[in-house]
């Protein structure tokens, strides 16, 4: 779905508009969660065909693999750094 | 409208027997991960898909074929991905005076882990195709299938590398917090949340509700955010 040139996606956008409406206090909530709660606990379950894919990939995409691990090596503690180091350095003007 | 409720509804009867795969190797996964006491490197997802590919493999399956034959599966990912509003919802009821810290550090949290892949990858010389299937890698798997598709990537290397960041992303936050002394589990489940989705909430909630609680903000915000810069950010940078 094409708005305002960004690209927003259609289960995002339902999402968005369910919490839009979640925030008001209603019973609404109670009534979706018994469902809501079971389709997030088994969530796994739905990424199974995509993830069985990583097992059939090109040969071409294969050889990027070790690149790809490496690269998410190298990002994920550094961003954990970068949040830590932020959080820090606001928490420490607050003197909290 | 029509023609979108038809194209779901194919989606789904094109589902077969083939799902019984999909089912029979989550169940084996789930329970060998309870069994482990729910280790990381346990996940079911981990357990169960080179199970489902050596059985594929065994009785010459195709994987496109199985592909779709599991689209019941792909079809409830949608409402997955709505139905996480519900536990977002709830915490965030919970916070108000908090809100410039969390938003500041979501916001730039996102940007930087999504950018600092884009560098890395590009810097490994990794080719587009591959770089546009690693750009959503700390959002959760639903949102990150969704973006990744829209980029152009290759789905089946975007749950492969999401797992992959949260496993990396538990390993790596308990020493990162204490060699940089953050002891407050509030921000911490936060960090958790934005850099390793759902893997990281599972460890949050493990450490306390409230900082479990903490993650599902991180992890939601982030989530959301992500799919609003993403793209933009893809298309600019160009690789």
């Amino acid at each position: 779905m094409a708005w305002t040139g960004i690209i927003v996606p259609g289960p995002l956008i339902g999402m968005l508009l369910l919490l839009a409406v979640l925030i008001y206090p209603s019973r609404l909530t109670n009534l979706i969660q018994p469902v809501s709660t079971r389709l997030i606990q088994n969530l796994s379950l739905l990424f199974i065909p995509a993830c069985v894919g990583a097992f059939f990939l090109s040969p071409s995409i294969n050889l990027q693999l070790p690149m790809l691990l490496l690269t998410v090596v190298i990002s994920t503690p550094l961003t954990m750094i970068a949040m830590t180091l932020l959080i820090r350095s606001i928490k420490g003007q607050q003197n909290d | 409208m029509i023609e979108l409720i038809m194209q779901q509804w194919q989606q789904i009867t094109a589902s077969s027997w083939l799902v019984v795969f999909s089912v029979l190797g989550f169940s084996a996964g789930i329970f060998i991960y309870r069994r482990s006491g729910k280790h990381p490197l346990c996940h079911p997802l981990i357990i169960s898909t080179p199970l489902i590919s050596l059985a594929l493999y065994a009785l010459d399956i195709d994987y496109g074929h199985y592909y779709q034959a599991n689209g019941v599966f792909n079809w409830l990912l949608g409402a997955a991905t709505v139905a996480l509003a519900v536990p977002l919802s709830q915490q965030l009821k919970k916070l108000s005076v908090l809100w410039p810290t969390i938003s500041i550090a979501v916001l730039s949290g996102g940007l930087f882990a999504a950018f600092s892949a884009l560098i890395i990858g590009s810097w490994l010389s990794i080719e587009p195709i591959a770089i546009f299937s690693l750009a959503a890698k700390s959002v959760t798997t639903p949102i990150a299938m969704i973006l990744t598709e829209q980029l152009g990537g290759l789905i089946t290397l975007i749950t492969v590398l999401v797992l992959f960041t949260g496993i990396i992303g538990i390993i790596v936050a308990q020493p990162i917090f204490n060699a940089f002394s953050l002891h407050d589990e509030r921000w911490q489940g936060l960090i958790l949340g934005v850099t390793a989705h759902a893997i990281g909430t599972l460890k949050a909630f493990e450490k306390s509700p409230r900082c479990g609680a903490f993650s599902t903000i991180g992890m939601g915000l982030n989530g959301i955010w992500t799919a609003l810069f993403l793209i933009p950010l893809v298309e600019a940078f160009g690789p």
